[in-house]
């Protein structure tokens, strides 16, 4: 009877000791609560979101494959399968107009965590506290903005989804830009000043400036007479004015050890090596490297070298920007110099039939990886310099608005080891033809770092036909029986992407009907 | 019976006469009990010279041999040889032999009589020398019980298998069942240590996850299939049980040993070759695509030989002087394979009690080189009665292994799997690496051989102690503890020959797992015959589970020296993963309890309950209570039957119980995070946080409910037996993992939503067809009907177009297939009213013929067609291809499964066969989106695909034109029919005459082959389809699995 007892013991002990397991998970990770009651933690998350800017997915390299394929400026060294986005022929499963898509929201999705948890707390470094959601209420905007750009009206979505608001519908492209101008207005006021923003953030005048960009957009192709946004344009791009410097040498913005987080600088993408931004194996070719690793993905057409040859021969932002020479690999570790366009005239070689854009090329090409800590700017102050011009010519005509061009044309004619007489400075134009020049000058000054696809866009349909696709298909260089060279179609519905098929399939309230026209 | 029938043919079969002994032997027979037998058989073996046991269980018998071996058989006792070496007394304790219906067949936290059975069990048991020949216990059910569907692929060692009981149970992804190892839950068949790449597009193989437990120490598996039988698991009942018992000690006498050992060899060939272009062909391919797109052609082919073809600056060709190798690289790379497997196992028993050891080694190889399993592993399961009354039993079980899985490769599926690019690099070797080689993320196929690693490493211990104390007669209480631990190393490493360690320069990661799985059951189990009438076997207890799983990540890049592979990361200069931990704990507190009642031996009930409180749900939705019931009624002891004098057995048996599912990750319910990295202005990592979900508070248990019917039958003295059951299942809340649409931030999260059904017909028939004249044929056969139907999914309903006709379904669509350029979309749609993971694509309708017919067809997307392109079929007419003409183009799930067995023994000479099959599910042929179109890119296709091709000149409605490149997307063009027909298993066996010696008892030779043929129309490798094992969102999607093997093996097996 004794073990009879015993066994009622262990029994007993064994049923009291698992009841009193407790039985709510405590998962070893961080949650919102801890993050959320210190700035130090707060920022952590914040660093989430700009990993998501910084990701494979965005700015990292399936913005640039989506932007620069579909741009009409730009072409693939790929065979066979690039060539239906060069000619605009986008399918809504496209990986880059999925990717693009997916890691725009994925940004979203994390500003509106930080967002929503800031906004209940206030924190002992209150300033520090507002600086970080300055920045999230900045990267949110600027993800729209590209969003909106891209796509139209997207789902709009400004709070953390919980399992009540998933799957929301497309907005209207007016809602989204609201919000857009709201937040960057909200970014604006949170936002530390340049001078006390840490290094490779951005500061208040950066919200401004992308808000500028907005404006723009938003005003298109009507006059100022038509439209008060140049005037609220001005606004916003006249408080950056001055605010930033332009570096002295352009060459220094595309060098590694020069180009981070320079004078210049108003946004940029942080990357080093761990983290490298994938964006460089795009723009190096696969053997332009002695670990023959890369990718060599995007090259400029033709035209964007002649045109800026033609205008400006001898502006040292030429050398800067095309590479025509470079030093190829040979799996045996060989190497040779490759000559391309504009020495290299045939148009039925893979390597030399295009330039390549010397701006994202890894220049150390012994290195073995493609691995850079060169960072990525998204807006530089020579930009906002032309965006004021071009502000300037639409409100009151060219006047005032050669002195800003004219800085930006100075410091291109100093890039160089002696100092070049081109571009010469602007003058004598009548507004006509300063809003015509100016919109070819955003493309030489700023060609593939990303604002094509939308400068060449946002004057409407008519001037994306005359200016890119027209000029593309007259370009004289070009073979088209070659299928190297790609003739560009008129067809309007490249204004959009097609809205993604992971979004049409899995989004219950976004279905094809709600795509975009034309696809 | 139908043993002591085989016994006996086996004892006549082997008369010889010998020469006159005289020496008398004597002694006494018992039972296990210790009762004496009388009329016990006790023949000289080899000659008709015997005698039987007297009343008192006493027998004499004067030997006509020297090297003598008494046979003893005795109806409904296990026959019993005893070599009689230089004894004068032999005392024999024969063992019962279990009948069709005292046998005792586990189930959960107990055992009932099979008389006494009221729910859907199927019992598998494999003769020893089979069971060995497979490497894991979900392969050995393969086509052995009804209502059991397996999908492996016996072509990739170690590779990840698939079970599935009645069907589709949850849509959740893992579909597999609960595995009960004597008494303990090793619930781990679809895990596996986590993903440590960094890279989107790097998988990792998955890889079996019921290791540890070797086939050959299994005595035999209970099939739990229905609700009333597994409802006792409650919440991790809803995909059946399986309930595996290993082998015991079985008494001899004077404790004396059986040592038995085994060795085999085995070899490997591939099955199925594609047909692929060779080098003249793809010459010919890649020069047309060259001129179709306006540049001059690469190659110049003559005389069956391939030159490299370039030009000069005036562009005056150059032809190469040495021609190419031509290579096919399925010959080159896939080689036949040689493994083998030895073992040894030691039992023995007294009344004190039993002991059973066995120790095995395997090394097994793939038909890839560097694919290669090293496994030894041990059992120890001991029992003692302590006292009369206490009872310890310990099984203790350790596996070791080491391994390398390159066949697999990397991201086994995509653009970058070994297989695939097998099958699609240029056959040609001899020209200088082709940049857009990188540029396709393909590597010549021999740098895997050298250049690629996949280690994998692990080690098992499973263990279980149980004391049994018999209180009163009939009561017991019972505590057991079972410890399951699984330490699993992997490590990968990419050197520079392939695509992945060229990019990073030598790319190396690690994962490790520790997995703790532990038990503590506390049992009162009641089982008595009262008044001879009353029989109740009951047991009631608690239970308390827990899983602890600790995940060890990291990877690394850029190798300066590479001389080290994976053992030394510390060269690596790159760290892409820092070191990483995820841990993560679960738990479930059970109460239990079941009574079966059997009345007069003839009318049978069940009642079972179980509450299950889970870790991994929030307060108020913790508890899941699963009661079941179930009846039967021998007719057969009705005298209105047995005077029939049909029947041997006649049982009818229905049930109805619940059964929940709870397998999800931990911490859904939680708004927790993960970590990213970014960079400061000083170039320093940051480290950042980021939701790593939409937490859903409100998940909860999935539940399924289900009843069972079903008929025992047994006629001619139980030589032929039948089971038919039939079944309707509804599983509600099903918990899944939903795609999002990606605007939610992330791509999908766990719900419950939905309520699926399945319903079906088992039937299972064994019979002794033949018995005479020392000739026995055994034939079985069973064959298991499911059809399953989305029923509810709680969405709003959109439009859709089926077959032309518009209507508004109620839908949501599987997981995307891949992450790279082809399919990356869903191939299944899960639409009320139709069966699960249908196929949702375009239908086509051949090849435009001319540039009219082109024009005058729908755009493709907005993009207009030209002659030679695919005609898809415009279900809504609205002159555009695209999202709204998908239709149904195929359905995943077979009608029916089956598999029959064929046991035949002449004499000393034995032969059994076993087939199974699949009818009537189609699957999408992933190889053939690129395989199966000229594209144009320089990768190699299929022969039919190119020669076959559209041409202007040559008009074709098969293939379309050199160059349409519109195939990454799913249409009925490569949806096949997967029926399959297949010989499993066919074993040849010899028993060798062991009158040369007295120190063996048994000598036994045999020679096996396995999957010897495959009929079916599907053209890829293998019509069972291992891609997507453990995601229930995608089905039937064959996405470049491995080439399927034959087997053939000669093994030996000599008992002391």
């Amino acid at each position: 009877m004794k073990i009879k007892n015993n066994i009622i013991y262990i029994l007993a002990f064994v049923l009291v000791g698992v009841v009193g397991c407790e039985m709510q998970e405590e998962p070893k990770f961080p949650t919102a609560d801890n993050l959320f009651s210190t700035t130090e933690g707060a920022n952590t998350v914040l660093n989430g979101c700009y990993s998501g800017v910084a990701d494979f997915n965005y700015y990292g390299a399936d913005f640039m494959h989506l932007t620069y394929f579909s741009s009409g400026l730009f072409t693939s060294n790929r065979d066979a399968s690039l060539t239906d986005i060069l000619i605009f022929q986008q399918t809504p499963s496209l990986n880059f107009v999925e990717n693009v898509w997916q890691g725009g929201y994925r940004v979203i999705s994390r500003t509106n965590d930080v967002i929503d948890n800031l906004t209940l707390v206030t924190l002992p470094d209150e300033d520090e506290q507002n600086n970080i959601l300055g920045q999230a209420y900045f990267l949110r905007a600027l993800t729209y903005f590209n969003l909106v750009r891209l796509y139209g009206g997207v789902p709009l979505l400004t709070k953390t989804v919980t399992v009540e608001t998933l799957n929301q519908p497309r907005s209207t492209v007016e809602v989204v830009y609201t919000q857009i101008i709201k937040d960057l207005e909200a970014a604006a006021d949170l936002l530390k000043d340049e001078t006390t923003q840490l290094a490779g953030r951005p500061a208040s005048p950066a919200a401004s400036m992308l808000l500028a960009k907005v404006y723009m957009t938003l005003a298109g192709n009507q006059r100022a007479g038509q439209t008060d946004y140049w005037q609220k344009a001005y606004d916003e791009a006249i408080k950056v004015y001055g605010k930033y410097a332009l570096v002295g040498d352009y060459r220094n913005l595309w060098i590694e050890s020069t180009s981070n987080n320079s004078v210049e600088s108003v946004f940029e993408v942080q990357s080093n090596e761990e983290n490298s931004l994938r964006l460089y194996q795009l723009f190096t070719p696969s053997n332009g490297n002695a670990g023959r690793s890369v990718w060599g993905r995007i090259k400029p057409n033709v035209e964007c070298y002649d045109l800026h040859a033609a205008k400006y021969p001898t502006d040292p932002r030429l050398a800067a920007t095309f590479l025509t020479e470079w030093t190829k690999y040979a799996a045996n570790g060989n190497t040779s110099i490759i000559k391309t366009y504009p020495t290299f005239k045939n148009r039925n070689n893979k390597d030399k039939s295009y330039p390549w854009l010397n701006k994202y090329y890894i220049k150390d090409h012994t290195r073995q990886n493609y691995n850079t800590n060169m960072n990525y700017v998204a807006l530089r102050y020579a930009d906002l310099l032309l965006m004021l011009a071009e502000i300037e010519n639409e409100l009151n005509g060219p006047d005032n608005a050669y002195a800003y061009v004219n800085e930006v044309m100075a410091r291109a004619r100093q890039s160089a080891d002696v100092a070049s007489d081109e571009p010469a400075d602007w003058s004598g134009l009548t507004q006509e033809e300063f809003r015509a020049a100016i919109m070819f000058e955003y493309r030489y000054e700023l060609l593939g770092e990303g604002h094509e696809w939308f400068n060449d866009r946002r004057r409407g349909y008519e001037h994306f036909k005359a200016n890119v696709v027209d000029i593309h298909n007259n370009t004289p260089a070009y073979d088209f029986s070659k299928s190297r060279d790609v003739e560009l179609p008129d067809n309007s519905r490249n204004m959009l992407m097609p809205i993604p098929q992971s979004e049409l399939t899995a989004n219950p309230n976004i279905n094809a009907d709600d795509q975009n026209p034309g696809y | 019976m139908k043993r002591i029938l085989i016994g006996i043919t086996f004892l006549l079969m082997t008369v010889l006469t010998f020469a006159q002994q005289g020496r008398t032997i004597t002694g006494k027979v018992t039972d296990s009990a210790g009762e004496l037998l009388p009329g016990v058989s006790i023949v000289e073996k080899g000659t008709t010279n015997g005698t039987i046991t007297d009343i008192d269980g006493n027998y004499t018998v004067t030997l006509s041999g020297d090297d003598a071996t008494l046979v003893y058989s005795f109806i409904g006792f296990k026959l019993y040889e005893v070599p009689v070496g230089d004894q004068r007394e032999i005392s024999v304790v024969l063992q019962e032999e279990v009948t069709d219906l005292d046998e005792v067949v586990v189930v959960g936290y107990g055992e009932v009589r099979k008389s006494d059975l009221t729910g859907a069990v199927a019992s598998v048991q494999e003769k020893e020398e089979v069971a060995r020949q497979y490497s894991s216990v979900d392969m050995l059910l393969q086509g052995r019980a009804s209502g059991l569907q397996v999908v492996g692929n016996s072509g990739s060692p170690g590779g990840a298998v698939s079970v599935r009981i009645r069907g589709t149970n949850s849509l959740r992804g893992n579909n597999e069942p609960l595995y009960v190892v004597d008494g303990v839950i090793i619930s781990t068949a679809g895990t596996d240590v986590s993903d440590p790449s960094t890279d989107a597009n790097e998988i990792q193989a998955p890889q079996n996850g019921l290791t540890g437990l070797n086939p050959r120490d299994i005595e035999k598996m209970e099939v739990l299939k229905d609700a009333s039988a597994t409802a006792i698991y409650g919440s991790r009942g809803a995909n059946g049980v399986v309930m595996i018992t290993t082998k015991s000690g079985s008494k001899r006498e004077k404790g004396k040993a059986t040592i038995n050992a085994y060795g085999t060899a085995e070899w490997n060939v591939m099955s199925k070759k594609m047909d692929l272009l060779d080098g003249v062909g793809y010459a010919n391919y890649q020069n047309e695509r060259s001129v179709l797109e306006g540049f001059k052609p690469g190659y110049h082919v003559d005389g069956g030989q391939v030159y490299a073809l370039t030009y000069d600056a005036d562009e005056n060709p150059i032809i190469g002087e040495t021609p190419y190798q031509q290579v096919n690289w399925q010959d080159e790379i896939y080689e036949m394979s040689m493994s083998h497997n030895e073992g040894v196992s030691i039992n023995g028993g007294s009344e004190k009690g039993n002991y059973y050891f066995s120790a095995g080694f395997s090394d097994q190889k793939g038909i890839v080189e560097t694919t290669r399993i090293k496994r030894a592993d041990l059992r120890l399961n001991l029992t003692r009665n302590l006292t009369s009354k206490l009872k310890m039993d310990t099984r203790f079980s350790m596996m070791y292994q080491d391994g390398t899985f390159a066949q697999a490769g990397s991201k086994s599926g995509g653009n970058r799997s070994f297989t695939k690019q097998i099958l699609s690099y240029r056959p040609l070797i001899g020209q200088d690496e082709n940049e857009e080689d990188l540029d396709l993320e393909i590597s010549n196929p021999y740098a895997w051989m050298t250049d690629f690693d996949d280690k994998t490493k692990e080690l098992r211990l499973n263990t279980a102690v149980s004391f049994t104390y018999e209180i009163v007669k009939g009561l017991k209480y019972k505590i057991n503890g079972g410890l399951d631990f699984r330490k699993k190393d992997r490590s990968k490493f990419y050197d520079v020959g392939v695509f992945v360690g060229r990019k990073e320069n030598g790319l190396a990661n690690y994962t490790y797992l520790d997995r703790y799985s532990y038990v503590v059951d506390n049992l009162l189990m009641y089982n008595k015959k009262l008044n001879g009438i009353h029989q109740i076997n009951a047991v009631a207890g608690v239970t308390y589970d827990g899983v602890s799983t600790t995940n060890r990540l990291y990877e690394v890049a850029n190798f300066p020296d590479k001389s080290l592979r994976a053992d030394y990361p510390q060269a690596g200069q790159t760290v892409y993963r820092p070191f990483s931990l995820l841990s993560a704990e679960e738990g479930i507190f059970s109460l239990l309890g079941r009574v079966n009642y059997s009345f007069r031996d003839k009318y049978v009930v069940t009642a079972s309950y179980r509450a299950d409180q889970s870790t991994k749900f929030r307060e108020g939705n913790q508890w899941g209570y699963y009661p079941a019931m179930a009846m039967a009624w021998r007719i057969m002891e009705e005298p209105f039957i047995k005077n029939l004098n049909v029947f041997h057995n006649l049982k009818f048996r229905v049930g109805w119980g619940l059964t929940g599912n709870q397998a999800i990750s931990p911490y859904q319910t939680l708004g927790t995070y993960s970590t990213a990295y970014y960079v400061d202005a000083q170039n320093s990592t940051l480290i950042g946080n980021v939701p790593a979900r939409i937490p859903n508070p409100d998940l909860t248990w999935e539940t399924s409910e289900q009843y069972n019917a079903g008929l025992d039958m047994g006629f001619f003295d139980g030589r032929l037996s039948a089971t038919l059951d039939v079944y309707y299942k509804t599983t509600e809340d099903l918990l899944q993992e939903i795609e999002l649409g990606p605007s939610n931030g992330v791509s999908s999260m766990f719900v419950n939503r939905g309520t699926i059904k399945n319903q079906g017909v088992e039937l299972a028939i064994d019979g002794v067809v033949y018995d005479k004249n020392n000739f026995t044929i055994d034939l079985g056969g069973h064959i298991s009907f499911n059809s399953n139907e989305v029923s509810d999914l709680g969405l709003d309903p959109t439009t859709v177009w089926v077959d032309g006709k518009e209507s508004q379904e109620v839908l949501y669509y599987g997981g995307n297939v891949s992450t790279g350029t082809y399919f990356k979309q869903p191939a299944n749609i899960f639409m009320e009213g139709q069966a699960i993971g249908m196929f949702w694509g375009w239908k086509t309708n051949g090849i435009y013929q001319d540039a009219d017919a082109a024009t005058a067809g729908p755009n493709f997307n907005g993009n207009a067609n030209q002659a030679g392109d695919v005609i898809f079929v415009d279900q809504n007419g609205d002159g555009n291809i695209d999202d709204l003409d998908k239709t149904f183009i195929g359905n995943p799930n077979p009608d029916f499964t089956y598999g029959f067995s064929a046991n035949f023994r002449y004499k000393r000479l034995s032969l059994r066969m076993l087939f199974d099959g699949v009818y009537g599910n189609d699957i999408v042929n992933g190889y053939n989106m690129e395989l199966g179109y000229a594209e144009g890119l320089g990768k190699n296709i299929m022969k039919e695909a190119y020669e076959q091709a559209w041409r202007p000149d040559a008009p074709s409605n098969t293939y379309p034109r050199v160059g349409y490149s519109y195939n990454e997307y799913l249409s009925d063009r490569i949806v096949e029919d997967g029926s399959y027909f297949r010989l499993n298993n066919l074993t040849i066996g010899y028993d060798i005459p062991m009158d040369w010696t007295s120190s063996l008892s048994n000598i036994h030779i045999y020679a096996s082959g396995k999957n010897l043929f495959t009929i079916t129309d599907y053209s890829g490798y293998n019509p069972q389809i291992t891609s997507f094992l453990n995601d229930g969102t995608i089905m039937g999607v064959d996405w470049t699995g491995t080439p399927d093997v034959q087997t053939y093996l000669i093994g030996m097996n000599i008992t002391f």
